[in-house]
């Protein structure tokens, strides 16, 4: 297949060889190199196919033997091109596609990221794109280092960040801290502070690592009740208030909260019932324009449609300015339905779990609930309340509070014969 | 006589080393593939082509490959490929 391939380019011939003798010949071929193949034996003369280097070298070994050459038929690149050197444009076509292929290539055309879960590939493009980073920039304009630092500074939580240029494609490659949101929390936290209820609750459980418990367990509290103190008071031997140190609170404060649940909805409802029609439509992406492809139009009142997105590209990574659009409208139908009560209770039900998943998924432990399903007349209505456990401490910046006035005056004194000792 | 011995000496030399046979005596190596192929090493020219017969010198003897529309596909100072039909393989001392 490759020496059919490099015969092709290099250009061979198919002769005929007439003569005396012919065996002489081929013999005094092989011993000069010179590479015969196809060689086929006719009644009084054989033909065979030679590369034009080597017919080049024929002439003394022709004269050896006494045998004539007759070129038969010419194969190869070498011919083509001389058989079609009058067609400018063809040529021209072929140059003109090579620089094309050529410009393109200088630009990026795709960009991929990777890696990130937290933040959402086109959050992170548009950013690249008001850094002056977008699809169809010129390769040459890149500078991948500065572009990972930038990633870096601009997103606390981007660890590590590795941008390379693979074809016209960009690539990114993120990872994220995903322990950063509490890690800033104690980081930053550590001004004095205060636990307050989040909402009404009753507490479940307290630990308190830090600051002064207000609350016990069982206690009833009320949204914005103080429940762990920030500021610790010091009392002296003889149990008068000396000081407060403030601290920044830090407790597990679990209490027992609940939530209304209610949803009310009529039996009867509109469907959509797909009809089964479908129309495909196409349109044609260049750069940021739109181009219609004239066949297939949408002629339905009510449809849905799916697109499909195909880019252009050449190789793995090699992404033309084009995308393929294609859209395909499915028509649909409202019908007027109505719920019966089975189905309205199944759908109050699931709704109901929905709302409970929800819930724990926020870390919630669920233990208590009695919700009423009732289905009657025009409506379903699900009401009734659900209890659970949650933290319900909430952070809040402690007043400083001032020291009484005499406790006060003491302590500066004291502070300052320390002073005069020192 | 001296020539017998020589020779005696030299095989048992490349029987004990084992030596590679096509190389230490120049012997011709043919392989067949089916009936339609045959590859023809370490021989010295072409004496006879027809596309019945091949006639091959080799440096002990002669092959002949006789069959039906030969083709000699490609051929080199020390190596042939032959398609066709092959009928028979005859060595000629």
């Amino acid at each position: 297949m490759f020496a059919d391939k490099r015969n092709y380019m290099q250009g061979y011939l198919r002769v005929r060889l007439l003569g005396y003798a012919p065996e002489r010949f081929l013999n005094l071929c092989a011993n000069h190199g010179i590479f015969i193949w196809n060689l086929l034996y006719r009644e009084d003369h054989y033909e065979f196919c030679i590369s034009v280097r080597g017919f080049r070298q024929l002439r003394p070994i022709v004269r050896k033997t006494k045998t004539r050459i007759v070129i038969l038929e010419r194969h190869g690149l070498p011919f083509a091109l001389y058989r079609y050197r009058k067609r400018k444009l063809f040529f021209g076509g072929i140059a003109a596609c090579m620089a094309a292929l050529y410009t393109m290539s200088l630009f990026i055309w795709n960009i991929d990221v990777s890696g990130n879960l937290h933040r959402t590939d086109s959050a992170i493009i548009k950013f690249l794109e008001e850094n002056h980073v977008y699809h169809g920039i010129r390769k040459s304009k890149l500078d991948c280092v500065a572009l990972e630092e930038l990633l870096r500074s601009e997103y606390g939580d981007i660890i590590w960040a590795s941008v390379k240029i693979q074809g016209t494609r960009l690539l990114i490659d993120l990872q994220e801290n995903l322990a950063s949101n509490t890690a800033r929390e104690t980081v930053t936290g550590k001004e004095p502070s205060d636990l307050v209820a989040a909402k009404d609750a009753e507490i479940y459980s307290i630990y308190t690592r830090q600051g002064m418990p207000l609350v016990k367990k069982g206690a009833v509290v009320k949204q914005g009740d103080l429940l762990v103190e920030g500021r610790i008071p010091i009392y002296n031997d003889s149990g008068e208030l000396v000081n407060y140190r403030n601290c920044y609170a830090d407790a597990d404060v679990l209490g027992i909260t609940s939530y209304a649940y209610q949803d009310i909805f009529p039996l009867a409802y509109e469907d959509k019932v797909f009809t089964g029609e479908e129309k495909n439509s196409y349109e044609l992406r260049l750069f940021q324009k739109r181009f219609r492809l004239p066949f297939g139009e949408n002629a339905f009142a009510l449809s849905d449609t799916f697109t499909t997105e195909l880019p252009v590209r050449l190789g793995e990574s090699f992404y033309l300015p084009l995308v393929l659009v294609k859209e395909v409208s499915k028509e649909y139908r409202m019908e007027e339905k109505i719920y019966t009560k089975k189905e309205a209770e199944a759908l109050a039900e699931s709704k109901w779990k929905e709302f409970c998943e929800k819930l724990e998924q926020k870390g919630v432990q669920i233990i208590e609930n009695n919700v009423m399903i009732v289905a009657d007349g025009k409506i379903c209505m699900a009401s009734g309340e659900v209890k659970v456990i949650e933290p319900v401490g909430i952070r809040q910046d402690s007043a400083v509070t001032e020291l009484p006035a005499d406790t006060k005056k003491e302590g500066q004194e004291t502070n300052e014969s320390d002073g005069n000792d020192n | 006589m001296g020539k017998e011995r020589r020779n005696r000496v030299k095989s048992n030399i490349v029987e004990s080393l084992e030596l590679p046979k096509d190389l230490m005596y120049g012997a011709v190596i043919v392989t067949v593939t089916g009936r339609t192929e045959a590859l023809v090493e370490n021989y010295r020219g072409i004496i006879e082509y027809t596309c019945e017969k091949i006639r091959l010198q080799t440096k002990g003897c002669q092959v002949e490959i006789r069959g039906k529309q030969l083709l000699i596909q490609y051929y080199t100072n020390d190596e042939m490929k032959v398609t066709g039909f092959i009928h028979e393989i005859i060595y000629h001392a």
